[in-house]
């Protein structure tokens, strides 16, 4: 159906997090953990919207640094991989 | 650390914890904060030497007050556990939220970090829900001045409703003004909703659910916790909240 269709083309634009590479910006679109994980995300200020950019990735290439509202945080790619992000 | 029978409990959660006042006319007080923003500074500036630090009963996240005089009145401040948000999805963060709702402080200093505001008014807003006598601590001024950051307190405090004091603790400016403000708010306290503290709306929907709960929840709870806010953490869900108010 029509309808259906949209929302995986949506959906097709949306890629993790874990895969924004370094010195890119990405918008949030949607969190696809849920429980404590999902919280941590919401209170380091990952909402619907939030602007989200690569910095830097450590020596092992994990964790990444991203900068989220005026901060950096750290996030594994197991933990950036449940956010689903749009490229700007 | 003087602790009451009932608050050593095994029940890990849903006790209440209490700290009691060495004498009657000491105030308590928190000193919340996200992780990182300075908060040991400034709870060392002001304590000194004169602190100790003590275990939460039942959970390993140590405990650290101190206390100190302030314009003739004896402070006790409590160093409660860095955390992002009072949800409790931590033991630090359930050590966090069980002492500023349930402890009794007379007020919380919420230290921020100049450098990085936005994140950490998350903390302050969700204070803020639980009790009006808050002054919140804008520190790291100086960093944030190297960086070409420029806080507008004033604004911030009318926007919040709430004290707003810049400190540098690190080079000890501006902690007397911070405890000239935890001062008049100790001073001056009639309960959860003293002043006008920034209440965030919810959702019609969350409102009028909440509307309905109030005036019972206030006449069971006889002012000890604000009924707006047991009213929304009981519709999120919250059974642990429901298990420490039957205690």
């Amino acid at each position: 159906m029509k309808q259906n269709a949209d929302l995986y083309m949506k959906h097709d634009q949306f890629i993790p997090l874990s895969f924004l590479p370094t010195g890119k910006k990405a918008r949030v679109r949607a969190l696809m953990s849920k429980g404590i994980s999902r919280r941590r995300m919401l209170d380091l200020g990952l909402i619907l919207d939030t602007e989200v950019e690569a910095l830097q990735k450590s020596p092992f290439g994990d964790p990444v640094a991203y900068l989220v509202r005026g901060a950096v945080i750290a996030l594994r790619s197991e933990e950036a991989s449940d956010i689903l992000v749009e490229a700007m | 650390m003087g602790l009451t029978k009932q608050s050593t409990g095994s029940s890990v959660l849903g006790f209440k914890p209490h700290i009691e006042r060495q004498h009657p006319g000491q105030k308590i007080i928190a000193l919340a904060g996200n992780p990182n923003v300075g908060k040991s500074t400034v709870f060392n500036s002001l304590t000194g030497m004169r602190q100790h630090t003590g275990n939460w009963p039942g959970k390993t996240v140590s405990i650290a007050q101190g206390s100190f005089f302030h314009k003739g009145v004896h402070f006790l401040l409590v160093d409660i556990p860095g955390t992002y948000s009072l949800m409790a999805n931590s033991v630090e963060e359930g050590v966090a939220r069980d002492f500023i709702c349930f402890g009794d402080p007379d007020a919380v200093i919420v230290v921020t970090d100049a450098t990085c505001l936005e994140r950490n008014l998350n903390l302050v807003l969700q204070v803020l829900e639980v009790t009006g006598n808050v002054v919140v601590c804008v520190n790291l001024i100086d960093d944030a001045r190297r960086r070409k950051i420029r806080i507008d307190l004033e604004e911030l405090s009318r926007l919040l409703g709430v004290t707003v004091a810049g400190t540098s603790a690190r080079s000890g400016k501006g902690l007397d003004r911070l405890m000239d403000e935890v001062w008049t708010v100790t001073h001056e306290k009639p309960g959860c909703c003293r002043g006008s503290p920034l209440k965030i709306r919810y959702h019609e929907a969350v409102e009028s659910a909440v509307g309905l709960m109030e005036p019972s929840l206030e006449a069971a709870l006889n002012k000890k916790l604000c009924a707006r806010w047991t009213a929304l953490r009981l519709l999120e869900g919250d059974e642990n909240l429901l298990e420490s108010i039957r205690n």
